[in-house]
């Protein structure tokens, strides 16, 4: 009771003025300063972020790490979930959040920001074959769905230290430019990539059946024409499983065809996906002065090690700590 | 005394007498033997405890990788303990988390040499294994960069890739720049990729402008690729570091014990240097006097 009339006492003048004199002063440079900083750094992106389908588990991945990432400015970020709002509910988000860049993660949520956001900034992930969209320079950010060959192949031989030629079945006229890379980049790592072209999936099987017996193992990338129909895809599989070669794919989705069959593949290099989230990330931030499209900096390792040695193929045993998946 | 014997032919009990054997013969010679047993079958005693209560867990965290290989090692190594003991192994993305289980009482941990010293409650966790690398328990980190980058200075504003995480990487980029050098690079300009392979490619691909990696990494880059490995330079070589340690109460339970053994044996045999391999390693041996003070720093 004492305590809490001593607090309420009155104070003497004096003291009182002598605190004022310091005070203001104080206030005056502690605005001007704040002022100052909040001239000279730039204005937070405000950024939303449009998952095309929240119940995929990598979606939700890469997103997590994309704020994460972000760290202290993720207090700018807002989220909407294409597959539960529909693009009704992301024009009302727009609407409502006027942000200055979209992240698009996965091709439905591109197509519908492309749609309903037009002339905004928009960073793309996790969309295979983005270049169908063909995404305008000016205004749009990618980052890469695929691995560079030359990562592939490097790794590649990371594993199969033994391997000389890696045969691939793909259409001229959308992968040219990616195939004469692949042969460039195999020369640099002692690896001859061997090609077929093919303009009708009914052709695969004959590429294929023509290239197999010429290579170590079979490069399944995501050609839009060798991936039309599945029965194509399962090509690949039977071929290379009839010479007991491995098939080098892109998506883990090929580690086994289907519940009941016994085909799949032997090696699996996709992007990362924490890192696709951390360098869109890095795009946000400084998004002016990203390149239009940008290479996945990560890699994901899935060896299926049953497949290796039914085959009886030699790997490298020291490449282990490289691999995310291991399948026995 | 009457000592009680079971007839395990007959499934009855009968007392010993009924042998026809004098009672102190028997008695000595059954104590001996029953001694013996106990000597040469404690270990198996032990292990079979430690199975019965379900085995001990090794809890794993590291920062200086970025793989999320756990639920490979998790399956791995659970199979791999499944006929040595029953052990768990149970990996930890989460420092923190990591952490909140060595507030516990029991199991052993396996983490970063850098980690442990930094841990408040280090004193209650002793280091009893350090991992083995081609025979060697230490391993060197470098920095490169794209070969014409002269020196450090150059880095300034630059993106580095690291297989490391953030709070790791800044740490050995201060020891590997110098105290002159240290501010050279921040934390927005780390970018952290899942391994040493990865951080290389990046100089490679334009993606980053220096990368950290290991010794053994920069190695393997030049034995697979070895014009990407060309085109880098090596600015800095960091001092030899000790590889991730094993790390037990001072008195383990019997479980704990049991899977310290398992461990320092893993090495020795194919399937379990195979597993081992999964964390850059192919074995584990007794920690020496030496590394424990230098850990202690």
């Amino acid at each position: 009771m004492k305590a809490h009339l001593h607090l309420n006492h009155p104070r003497p003048r004096a003291r009182r003025g002598l605190n004022a004199s310091f005070i203001w002063p104080a206030l005056l440079v502690l605005v001007a300063t704040v002022l100052l900083a909040l001239a000279a750094a730039p204005p937070a992106a405000k950024v939303l972020v449009v998952n095309s389908d929240a119940s995929v588990a990598k979606y939700v991945e890469v997103q997590h790490a994309f704020k994460e990432a972000l760290g202290t400015d993720a207090g700018t970020v807002t989220e909407v979930d294409l597959s539960k709002v529909g693009e009704a509910g992301l024009r009302r988000t727009l609407a409502a959040e006027n942000p200055t860049i979209l992240y698009c993660v996965g091709s439905p949520a591109y197509q519908a920001a492309v749609k309903l956001a037009r002339g905004r900034s928009i960073i793309l992930s996790t969309a295979i074959n983005w270049e169908r969209f063909k995404p305008d320079p000016r205004t749009t950010r990618v980052i890469a769905d695929e691995l560079p060959a030359l990562a592939q192949l490097t790794l590649f031989r990371h594993f199969f230290p033994k391997l000389q030629r890696v045969g691939v079945v793909y259409n001229p006229a959308i992968n040219k430019q990616w195939f004469e890379q692949a042969v460039v980049a195999g020369k640099e790592v002692g690896v001859e990539v061997i090609g077929r072209t093919v303009t009708r999936s009914s052709q695969v099987g004959s590429a294929l059946a023509e290239l197999t017996p010429k290579v170590d193992a079979l490069w399944l990338t995501p050609d839009p024409v060798v991936l039309e129909n599945t029965a194509a895809v399962k090509l690949y599989f039977t071929r290379a499983d009839a010479a007991r070669k491995p098939v080098f794919a892109y998506s883990t989705t090929y580690l086994q065809l289907d519940p009941n069959s016994p085909l799949g593949a032997t090696l699996v290099l996709a992007p990362d996906v924490p890192t696709t989230g951390r360098q869109a990330a890095s795009v946000a931030q400084d998004f002016a002065g990203a390149p239009p499209v940008t290479t996945p900096a990560g890699s994901e390792v899935t060896l299926n090690l049953k497949r290796v040695q039914q085959y009886g193929l030699e790997f490298n045993r020291d490449a282990l700590d490289a691999v995310n998946n291991l399948l026995r | 005394m009457s000592i009680v014997l079971r007839d395990t032919t007959l499934g009855r009990v009968r007392p010993a007498k009924d042998r026809m054997l004098p009672p102190l013969q028997f008695s000595r010679r059954h104590a001996l033997r029953a001694l013996a047993l106990v000597g040469l079958g404690a270990p198996f005693l032990r292990l079979a405890h430690a199975q019965a209560a379900g085995g001990a867990t090794i809890h794993f965290y590291s920062p200086e990788t970025n793989i999320n290989n756990f639920g490979t090692l998790k399956s791995e190594f659970d199979t791999f303990f499944a006929n040595a003991g029953g052990h768990k192994f149970q990996p930890y993305g989460d420092r923190a988390a990591f952490e909140k289980a060595l507030a516990g009482k029991s199991g052993v941990f396996l983490l970063s040499s850098w980690h442990y010293p930094q841990l408040a409650a280090k004193a209650a966790w002793q280091p009893v294994l350090i991992g083995q690398l081609k025979d060697k328990s230490t391993q060197r980190h470098v920095l490169c960069a794209r070969r014409g980058v002269a020196n450090v200075a150059a880095l300034k504003g630059a993106k580095v890739a690291s297989p490391g995480n953030k709070a790791f990487t800044l740490n050995l980029l201060a020891d590997l720049l110098g105290p002159a050098h240290r501010t050279l690079v921040t934390e927005q300009n780390v970018l952290p990729v899942p391994k040493d392979m990865d951080a290389l490619m990046a100089i490679g691909f334009g993606l980053a402008q220096a990368a950290i990696a290991t010794e053994g990494g920069l190695e393997k880059l030049a034995k697979t690729n070895a014009k990407q490995h060309d085109a880098l330079t090596q600015l800095v070589c960091g001092p030899e570091r000790l590889l991730p340690i094993v790390v037990a109460r001072s008195q383990p339970d019997a479980a704990s014990q049991a899977l310290l053994q398992v461990l320092a044996r893993m090495g020795q045999e194919t399937e379990g240097q195979q597993r081992l391999r999964l964390l850059g390693l192919d074995a584990f041996a007794p920690i020496g006097e030496a590394h424990r003070h230098e850990l202690r720093k």
